[in-house]
């Protein structure tokens, strides 16, 4: 889209003062990010419902680190011979290997397309193993609580319970030009998600088939046309219920993206890449089809949400892990081959998040809820072919252990999300917009990265973003108001 | 004054509640007893709500009160003995022959939104394959649905089904030596889901915040290790009476196996703590008890009755009421579900009729419920008097079916607010949570199909399951009487004027009456004045 397109949008988007302020930080964000190559960024989101069993997914395979791990670990420990070694670019004394069913994720990780950032979760503050005993550090809300650290890790806010995530924070206030107001550049494909609900923008939902249009709508039949007509009355009457009103703005909505988006994707040419027969891996091809649609969707920023569910092994972690793995393995893997396929590798990045890692120790074939856990990070962009953050110490009763092996994170999911953000383009400046608790972890003026697994690469460089100058006062103080 | 006018009197005064039989009382509307069924059922058709109108709400409770139980397992049960095939979808076959045919239609209503509280789900295949297991499930709750909040509790928790669900089946004691520990899955849930949730509340429901203002919790993980403890031990009642590899039997209570269970002094909440030495069983029980009389229970419970059942937004007023049901029925007696339901269903917050400028009133219908309400207002029925309907494809369609939650937290969380005016008016609309662009869409197509033609594609043609829309095709020909005979039978008199005339103006360009009927219906139940239960 061109700078005057953009414009035109803008200035008709630009309705109310949210809408307003919007338009003029996208403008900021399309000046400053005038890089060369295509002004095109996705974050892909595959969410790990339940509490992945991560220590399993990564294992120290060293000899005294792996028996370290099999004492801790008990009935739920792999065989050490089993293990897929990955050398990590940055050593740290120890060896390490990959869950055996991984072994797309071992090669990724050996091409540099796949990094692991260890030990990572939700935190209000750093925070050490005397001070969680003492109770002098502020803790998540509703720690090993499901439903709330989905919501921590969605929303990087542990300290309160909200329903905005901080890709809805983002879309909220980088929301770009799109063609069409009904498809967000939040897009899910697993359905309501906190991550990608912001306050003013939420999430569209598709399928892995795609959007779903009402039967008959728009159609020419005598039928179809009556039908239409009367969908369309109802859905116009002025409701005064709340309730009536976002039910018929939801479903307006929804009928009306439907007409863009099933257009859009029906004007790609078919991949060549091959996915697997599975849900996830169907998922993973539409949101290929979704990038490679952009320019017709007039996408600029893209998130995608995918979940994928069944993770709460409290019982039969290895056998569960040993048939969920590698489905995830495979998903991801046919997904980088596709972002190869469409020449876009190198602006899409897709990160792993969960509820929870989970103890160490076994309840008998089983692990229960605790906190740190191992996590991905995939794409052309990605410093991969590393390990980021601290891996632990794993035996029972170590400085991070708060009992049965329920680790204390060492990097926060703020640290993690700041990287992930500032890559996306929200602007060092800003970010606290985004994730507001980062000044606890990250101060953006000391020009290091927040972890290290992203490069500047062909993407406007962290250097750039910080050389942008922060919104004025009064525009700033607006944004603040949108906090929540 | 006599005693008999003095209640005449109190009742006239508390607005909605007219003496049943009292001469020269019309007992209530019939649009009053639409909506009333509309919250205490999952649909009434015509006879219902006008024989409903004539008896009055209090005495309609307590005829259902005393209606036999419609129990699934018996279907089941039948299937098996004829060496039939049984899964899930079997399973669900039952639940519509009850929810259609039943005798107790405030017990089914009931039963299902327990089933929303207590969830468990036959997406685990510990569940799903297990039918007459998960049937037996849902007829606990069934046979609860009247009795008391304690035995609930207790049933659930000892149920193989639940057992495998959260997984303190099978549980383990401790052991030191390989560093084992008891499985915290069910310790968890059962506090944070089941009986008092995260944190401390007020006698209304309310948030009870400490000096700082912050939420109180009401339990820390050493508390859950601690309960994690009380459920070791629970087993298969299996005849061999082998903790590990005895026979399956999924439609009688875990038995306790102490030799499995650990042994030693428990901690629970509020100060109290089970003794060393006594049989798991005792601990177990105990640990209900424990649970049962924690304050929080009756406003949490309360709430998610009221969210199920009428209004997603209760005042703290009328949780607070309920509450005090819970808390005591009259008699003295703790948890008494008559009691709570009747204060859930007759409150004048839930009685009041709507009034356009509450707009945040009620709850939106639950998406499957839709098809459920459709089914019953219409009589669905096939030639054989029975209901195979699978609903294979309802999960993505309506993105929800009875008993197939993707996770312990049910289908929408209670909390749950979508972007945009609910959020900012500071409303919760946990239904919402399952309507998305795919399912708004999706489950609109599904009830249009279902009014169209059937809603089981059933090979056999006599098994075919189809509304009896004859009442309303025979009056067709009129469009407003039509219209007025849905807007009573479906959204309880209150579809607006507006609404009406575009209703008109559409099917009075349809000619064929059965054409018309059935149109009329399809965009009532896709509207959004009906999908609001107000």
């Amino acid at each position: 889209m061109n700078r005057r397109k953009f414009l035109g949008q803008a200035s008709c988007a630009a309705v109310g003062t949210t809408a307003l302020v919007n338009t003029l930080l996208n403008m900021r964000m399309f000046n400053a990010l005038a890089a060369p190559g295509e002004d095109y960024r996705a974050l892909v989101c595959l969410f790990f419902s339940g509490g992945i069993d991560s220590f399993n997914l990564l294992v120290p395979s060293g000899t005294s680190e792996y028996q370290e791990y099999a004492a801790v670990r008990g009935d739920l420990a792999l065989p050490q011979d089993v293990l897929l070694p990955i050398t990590p670019a940055t050593p740290d004394g120890r060896t390490y290997g990959l869950h055996p069913g991984v072994a797309g994720l071992q090669s990724l990780f050996g091409q540099g397309r796949l990094a692991v950032v260890a030990n990572l979760g939700t935190l209000v503050e750093p925070t050490n193993l005397a001070q969680f005993r003492n109770g002098s550090v502020r803790l998540p809300v509703g720690l090993f609580s499901h439903s709330d650290q989905q919501m921590s890790w969605q929303t990087s806010i542990p300290d309160q319970r909200s329903a905005i995530g901080w890709a809805g924070r983002m879309a909220d206030i980088i929301q770009t030009g799109n063609c069409d107001d009904n498809i967000s550049m939040n897009i899910s494909l697993s359905g309501s998600n906190v991550w990608q609900t912001g306050r003013v923008t939420s999430h569209y939902t598709i399928t892995e088939n795609g959007s779903q249009g009402l039967w008959d709508y728009g159609g020419t039949s005598e039928g179809a046309i009556l039908r239409t007509e009367a969908v369309d009355s109802l859905l116009a009457l002025q409701y005064q219920h709340l309730f009536e009103r976002t039910f018929a703005a939801k479903m307006r909505g929804a009928i009306d993206a439907h007409l863009d988006f099933s257009a859009a994707i029906a004007g790609v040419p078919p991949l060549t890449t091959v996915f697997s027969d599975t849900h996830l891996s169907r998922q993973f091809r539409m949101i290929a089809l979704t990038i490679a649609a952009r320019q017709a969707l007039c996408m600029k920023r893209q998130t995608f949400f995918v979940e994928v569910g069944g993770w709460d092994h409290h019982d039969e972690v290895l056998l569960n892990q040993a048939a969920m793995l590698p489905v995830v393995s495979a998903a991801l893997s046919e997904f980088q081959t596709a972002l190869v396929e469409l020449d876009v590798a190198d602006l899409v990045t897709t990160f792993t998040a969960s509820d929870f890692g989970r103890t160490l120790s076994s309840n008998g074939r089983g692990s229960d809820h605790a906190w740190g856990g191992n996590h991905l990070v995939m794409g052309g962009a990605v410093a991969g072919g590393d390990l980021y953050g601290n891996f632990p110490s794993l035996f029972a009763g170590n400085n991070l252990d708060t009992g049965r092996g329920r680790l204390i994170p060492t990097t926060s999911v703020d640290e993690y999300f700041a990287e992930l953000a500032l890559w996306f383009g929200v602007p060092a400046a800003d970010l606290d917009l985004i994730l507001p608790n980062i000044g606890r972890f990250y101060s953006a003026g000391t020009g290091a990265a927040p972890v290290g697994f992203l490069n500047g690469g062909p993407v406007p460089s962290r250097q750039a973003n910080r050389k942008l100058t922060a919104p004025p006062r009064g525009r700033r103080r607006q944004l603040e108001r949108m906090r929540p | 004054m006599t005693r008999r006018g003095a209640i005449v009197r109190t009742c006239l005064l508390a607005g909605a509640i007219a003496l049943p039989g009292a001469p020269g009382f019309a007992a209530t509307t019939p649009a009053e007893a639409s909506r009333f069924l509309s919250q205490a059922t999952l649909g009434a058709d015509w006879e219902e709500i006008h024989r409903t109108a004539g008896i009055g709400l209090p005495a309609w409770l307590d005829e259902q009160f005393e209606r036999p139980v419609g129990l699934q397992q018996p279907d089941l049960d039948r299937r098996a003995q004829m060496g039939l095939e049984l899964d899930s979808e079997h399973r669900r076959w039952s639940w519509w022959q009850q929810v259609m045919a039943g005798p107790d239609p405030l017990r089914q209503r009931v039963a299902l939104a327990l089933s929303e509280i207590f969830v468990v789900s036959d997406n685990q295949d510990a569940v799903g394959t297990n039918s007459r297991g998960a049937a037996n499930y849902y007829d606990t709750l069934l046979g609860n649905a009247f009795g008391n909040y304690r035995d609930i509790l207790h049933d659930v928790s000892l149920h193989p089904i639940m057992g495998a669900y959260l997984s303190h089946l099978r549980n383990e004691k401790s052991d030191p030596r390989v560093g084992r520990f008891p499985d915290e899955n069910y310790a968890r849930e059962i506090m944070q889901l089941f009986s008092i949730g995260l944190f401390r509340l007020r006698p209304d429901g309310t948030l009870l915040p400490d000096g700082a203002g912050r939420p109180i919790p009401t339990y820390d993980n050493d508390d859950i290790t601690e309960l994690a403890k009380v459920f070791t031990g629970l087993s298969f009642a299996s005849p061999d009476g082998d903790f590990y590899e005895g026979v399956e039997v999924w439609t009688e209570p875990m038995r306790m196996y102490d030799a499995h269970h650990e042994p030693g002094v428990k901690h629970l909440l509020l100060g109290k703590y089970l003794p060393a030495g006594q049989t798991g069983m005792a601990d177990v029980d105990a640990a209900i008890d424990n649970l049962v009389r924690h304050p929080n229970v009756g406003p949490f419970f309360a709430r998610r009755l009221i969210q199920r059942l009428v209004t997603s937004n209760p005042t703290p007023r009328y949780v607070q009421r309920v509450a005090a049901a819970f808390a005591d029925d009259g008699r003295g007696v703790r948890g008494d579900m008559k009691a709570v339901l009747r204060a859930v269903l007759l409150d004048p917050e839930a009685r009041r009729a709507p009034v356009g400028s509450e707009t945040g009133r009620g709850m939106l219908r639950e998406s499957f419920l839709r098809r459920v309400h459709l089914a019953r207002a219409f009589d669905a029925a096939n030639q054989a008097s029975s209901y195979p309907i699978g609903d294979g494809g309802a999960p993505v369609d309506f993105g929800q079916r009875p008993l197939s939650s993707p996770t312990v937290f049910n289908f929408f969380l209670p909390d749950y607010q979508p972007t945009g005016e609910i959020a900012d008016a500071g409303l919760f609309a946990p239904e919402f949570q399952i309507v998305t662009a795919v399912t708004a869409i999706t489950s609109a197509n599904e009830l249009r199909s279902q009014v169209q033609g059937v809603m089981n594609g059933d090979p056999v043609e006599a098994l075919e399951v189809r509304l009896d829309l004859h009442d309303e095709i025979a009056m067709a020909a009129d469009v407003r009487a039509l219209i007025d005979r849905l807007d009573l039978l479906l959204m309880a008199d209150t579809m607006s004027a507006p609404m009406k005339e575009v209703l008109v103006r559409i099917l009075e360009r349809v000619s064929d009456p059965e054409a018309r009927a059935k149109l009329a219906i399809q965009l009532i139940s896709i509207s959004p004045e009906y999908s609001v239960l107000k």
